[in-house]
């Protein structure tokens, strides 16, 4: 059973707090925190994902986003039904299913939100134990009011 | 990750590359080479770069070792840790109470029955639907993802409520667990695992209606053994070809060896050959340890031992899902909370080694520690690290009979009976690919 329409959407940040830009997820959860907006902080699995979205209307997520449109530090925002959003998160990994498969898992389990608002910072690194990229690093605060600014308007 | 293949004809060689193969973890590629309709060459390269976690441990303080060693696998944490700590505690001398051995248990049938539900539905059974991966399987088999799905979110709650969350957990300790639950909070478990148990039996009523492939392999299968109980921590290493040990003598009787097109190191028994660990070798040495209702289910399906297709291992691993849930049932009924979450323990000089049963088979641990309590050195065996060669020998066994098929047929039977075996490359040492040449 769904929360209450009027309920105000969750927010999913993902990401893994050492690999570089990947880092943005917890970044943006942490200063989301300090701003008293309540927020998860996910590792990305497809099916614990899938367990939030039957449950909330409208999920936030953040996430690193790589698209080669737009230059690193760009901050992407895609809005609407989550199978239009499907087509921006490809997947990426194997044995792990992440944010993509959940989409298109949901998609066909018909357990998707109703809609799904995605941003994340056009990422250039994923080192392992490093921490966000400089150009990345100076977007965070502008991807956090962006958040913000979304969750507070809704509901 | 999608996959997607190729056909290029030049000079009368065939080629034929899926980028990658998805449903495995770990990043590895295999070459297949035909000439003249006979298979001349089968090598599975694992390229992934050695993660030198047996170097990381060097010097830090022996307990570390349950929660840094839980980092090599996201997938089954839960074996490392149990792993480590009993090898240390064997290094020890330390003893747990039973309460706590029973917990263990408990927690390991939470990792099986996510590993298991998650490679069952999602990984391998597409294989046999004809699908690429569960999404495409979902929008025909819709309850049985769901199914799935659910029996997953089942081993995670286990996992949680016993090691503090659901991935990476932390609570597991040398000599217990940090924390041990309330009475109440196992019993909340009990009627979700009752309902696990039905559908572990329907997903064994499925996989059975599968259809197998015709190939059977002489194999050594090689499991823990426990005279009371179906392995998961605790019993001797055993053979079906007669090998029966202490862990303590595993490097006697194991041999790792390094082959050039690998970065994991392959494992034969010494002086003889490959062998094979996981679901199949555990059910075939130890059968007579399920519950009855499982070796009834098996009997009906006509899948009791000996099975020598490694194709029917998902039909086994769907009786280990109802053998995990019915045994998380049984050591709930008994659970009363140990007086003391863990053993005390007095770190000092001491060389431990200890095996316990992974979802994919058995992981070897051994430690040495010096007097002020630090790893001097450490050996880790991971379960698809000695299923690597096996998996590369059923390939040359298995492919003689299918090379008059299209080669798309071929490439796809050749990554079902990798998967077969459930293999974490990321363990052993994230893709793997498939080239086919065929003249």
């Amino acid at each position: 059973m769904k929360a209450a329409s009027k309920s105000k959407p969750v927010i999913l940040c993902l990401g893994n707090a050492d690999r570089g830009d990947d880092a943005q997820g917890p970044c943006c959860a942490d200063l989301l925190s300090r701003r008293s907006i309540p927020v998860r902080i996910m590792d990305g699995k497809a099916f614990e994902l899938l367990d939030v979205f039957r449950a909330h209307p409208h999920v936030i997520i953040v996430d690193a986003i790589v698209s080669g449109a737009e230059p690193p530090g760009h901050i992407h925002r895609f809005d609407g039904p989550p199978g239009a959003v499907a087509q921006f998160a490809p997947s990426c990994s194997t044995h792990g299913l992440g944010l993509g498969e959940a989409l298109r898992l949901g998609a066909v389990l018909k357990a998707l939100p109703d809609r799904l608002t995605l941003f994340g910072i056009e990422s250039e690194s994923f080192e392992w134990g490093s921490t966000p990229s400089p150009t990345v690093a100076a977007s965070m605060e502008a991807l956090a009011g962006a958040v913000a600014e979304e969750w507070e308007k809704a509901g | 990750m999608s996959r997607t293949a190729s056909v290029s004809p030049a000079q009368g060689v065939t080629n034929i590359k899926v980028d990658c193969l998805a449903r495995v973890e770990g990043e590895g590629a295999l070459h297949v080479k035909i000439k003249s309709g006979r298979l001349q060459h089968v090598q599975l390269q694992i390229y992934e770069p050695p993660r030198l976690f047996e170097a990381f441990l060097r010097g830090r303080m022996a307990p570390e070792a349950v929660d840094i060693t839980a980092r090599i696998c996201g997938i089954c944490p839960i074996a490392y840790q149990m792993s480590a700590a009993h090898a240390i505690e064997r290094a020890w001398g330390v003893t747990i109470h039973p309460q706590v051995r029973a917990l263990r248990r408990l927690f390991y049938c939470g990792e099986w029955i996510e590993s298991h539900a998650l490679h069952v539905f999602c990984l391998h059974a597409p294989d046999f639907l004809g699908y690429q991966d569960v999404i495409e399987m979902a929008a025909a088999h819709k309850a049985e993802v769901e199914l799935a799905l659910r029996l997953k979110k089942l081993g995670n709650e286990i996992v949680k409520v016993l090691g503090g969350r659901e991935i990476h957990p932390i609570s597991a300790c040398v000599g217990g667990f940090h924390k041990v639950p309330a009475r109440r909070e196992v019993e909340a478990l009990v009627a979700e695992l009752s309902w696990g148990v039905q559908a572990a039996e329907a997903a064994a009523r499925l996989v059975a209606t599968f259809d197998y492939p015709d190939f059977n392999a002489d194999y050594e299968y090689v499991s823990l053994s426990h005279p009371d109980e179906y392995p998961l921590n605790e019993g001797r290493i055993v053979s079906s070809k007669g090998i029966d040990i202490d862990a303590a003598g595993y490097e006697d009787t194991f041999l790792e060896q390094h082959v050039k097109h690998s970065n994991a190191l392959h494992s034969v028994v010494r002086e003889r050959d490959s062998y094979h660990v996981g679901p199949l070798a555990r059910y075939h040495l130890n059968f007579e340890r399920l519950p009855d209702a499982v070796k009834s289910l098996a009997r009906e399906l006509h899948a009791e031992p000996p099975v020598f297709n490694p194709f029917k291992s998902i039909l086994v691993r769907s009786l280990e899902l109802m053998f995990a849930c019915q045994e998380a049932l049984r050591i709930i009924e008994q659970y009363e909370p140990p007086p003391e979450p863990h053993a005390e323990v007095t770190p000092c000089a001491g060389r431990g080694m200890a095996a316990t049963e992974a979802p994919r088979g058995t992981l070897y641990h051994r430690y040495e520690i010096g007097a002020d309590g630090k790893i001097v050195s450490a050996r880790i065996v991971p379960p698809t690290a000695q299923n690597l060669k096996r998996i590369e020998d059923d390939l040359w066994q298995y492919l003689p009979q299918i090379l008059d098929k299209p080669v798309d047929d071929i490439t796809w039977r050749a990554e079902q009976a990798i998967r077969n075996y459930d293999p974490c490359i990321s363990c052993a040492t994230h893709f793997l690919r498939v080239y086919l040449d065929s003249e």
